[in-house]
């Protein structure tokens, strides 16, 4: 099939998907992108968000993924990810429940250290956290 | 001689170890299993890492060289090393730790390198090494699967940046390659700077880069960097588990064969006993 890609999703702990798809929009750092076949070779880096794909019986299925790169290549699309979960695999509780201490943190937290990088990256930290349950919840949705 | 009390005792005793070894080396084929799938479920990833990290270097061989990625494959000559060495928490697995750690101990003196800094994972490593003039910056033991990416990325940064900086001409990494169960191999190769990965031709294509190509190497490289740490210390894990198992096999068989000659020689003195009994209460019988 000339007009299909095939992606294959890989994390450093396991092959999460490998598939012949219509068409995969990926989360990239400077805004969402729809790869269709014979898309131009591109090399991208990802941010936390939604991956979705369109599969071959025309259902469209998404894949949380948190940092990474992703390498378009003919009609190959490579995904290497930090963290990847399909909508099966999410705990939804268990990302609300995330969403909701990492909320109550940024918000009424006070600074916890005196110095100013540590409470930055500690600010970083939580909000990472809460882009990453946000997403986890709404890939959720997608089962 | 040895009493036939003695004797039973010994056999009793042995039995007992060959108990253990051979309960410890189906504990290590069943991990070994485990390993060799997290293996094989990690190469994936690495290979298409390194696939784009060549197809992206050999953009920029040896062009601008003062762009932060390039710093980390500058060769600066020195002799200021650190060293990542991956070892296994526990024994009993032959000579997987020491002959790693002596095949270390050995480069590092051909290289003239006599204070190299080192990050150990493993409890073993360290032992080897904490009484040499080396100086050891953390050891790192028992830490469980889950924890192993972000330990690593954390070893792996620190790293980079201190060679960045300049203050370290090459960072080293010593593991044992596991090939088969019977082959683990010890491997020391250098992690910075980074030796370019061979390339088939150089990749003149046009590719869209979002955000910009250096931008996307800098983290790239780092990325490629822990993963071979990461890469290399699953392999070491299940070489660990195939080495202990290969030694327990050996110790049960070991185990097997002294059990069976205590045997022999405790019904060799049994018999010797009775029939002096015997000889005794004949000629007794005799005198009478």
């Amino acid at each position: 099939m000339a007009n299909q890609l095939s992606l294959e999703v890989v994390t450093p702990h396991r092959t999460v998907l490998v598939e012949d798809v219509d068409s995969v929009t990926l989360p990239g750092i400077e805004g969402e992108l729809c790869i269709l076949p014979e898309h131009i070779p591109l090399l991208t880096t990802l941010d936390t968000g939604i991956m979705s794909y369109k599969s071959s019986s025309g259902k469209t299925l998404a894949i949380a993924v948190h940092w990474g790169y992703a390498q378009v290549e003919g009609n190959i699309v490579r995904v290497l990810a930090e963290l990847a979960e399909t909508a099966d695999e999410i705990d939804i509780e268990r990302a609300q429940d995330a969403e909701k201490k990492a909320k109550d943190i940024l918000l009424t937290g006070a600074p916890t250290t005196s110095s100013w990088e540590e409470e930055e990256s500690r600010q970083n930290k939580y909000e990472s956290k809460l882009k990453r349950s946000i997403v986890r919840q709404k890939v959720a949705q997608f089962l | 001689m040895a009493s036939l009390k003695d004797i039973r005792k010994r056999i009793d005793s042995v039995k007992r170890t060959q108990k253990t070894t051979s309960a410890m080396k189906m504990v290590s084929a069943a991990k070994l299993r485990r390993s060799e799938n997290a293996i094989r479920e990690a190469t994936p990833y690495a290979n298409k890492l390194k696939s784009v990290v060549s197809s992206l270097s050999t953009r920029f061989d040896g062009k601008d060289q003062d762009t932060g990625f390039g710093l980390l494959f500058q060769n600066s000559g020195g002799k200021r090393t650190g060293v990542i060495l991956i070892t296994s928490d526990r024994g009993l697995c032959g000579g997987f730790n020491s002959n790693l750690s002596k095949a270390l101990a050995r480069q590092l003196a051909d290289e003239e390198v006599e204070c190299a800094e080192f990050v150990i994972l493993g409890r073993k490593g360290n032992e080897f090494f904490k009484r040499s003039a080396h100086n050891i910056l953390a050891n790192h033991t028992g830490t469980s699967p889950g924890e192993q990416l972000v330990l690593v990325r954390d070893i792996v940064s620190e790293f980079t940046s201190r060679f960045e900086a300049g203050d370290l001409d090459q960072v080293i990494l010593a593991y044992n390659h596991y090939v088969s169960v019977i082959a683990q191999v010890p491997v020391i190769e250098q992690l910075l700077p980074i030796t370019q990965p061979e390339t088939e031709i150089a990749d003149e294509r046009d590719i869209i880069f979002e955000p910009s190509p250096q931008d996307i190497l800098e983290t790239l490289l780092k990325k490629y960097v822990q993963n071979q740490v990461y890469v290399s210390w699953l392999d070491t894990i299940a070489g660990e588990h195939a080495a202990r198992m290969i030694s327990m096999d050996a110790a049960t068989k070991n185990a097997g064969e002294m059990i069976e000659k205590l045997q022999l020689h405790y019904n060799r003195s049994r018999q010797a006993a009775i029939t002096r009994e015997l000889i005794e209460i004949i000629s007794g019988a005799e005198s009478l």
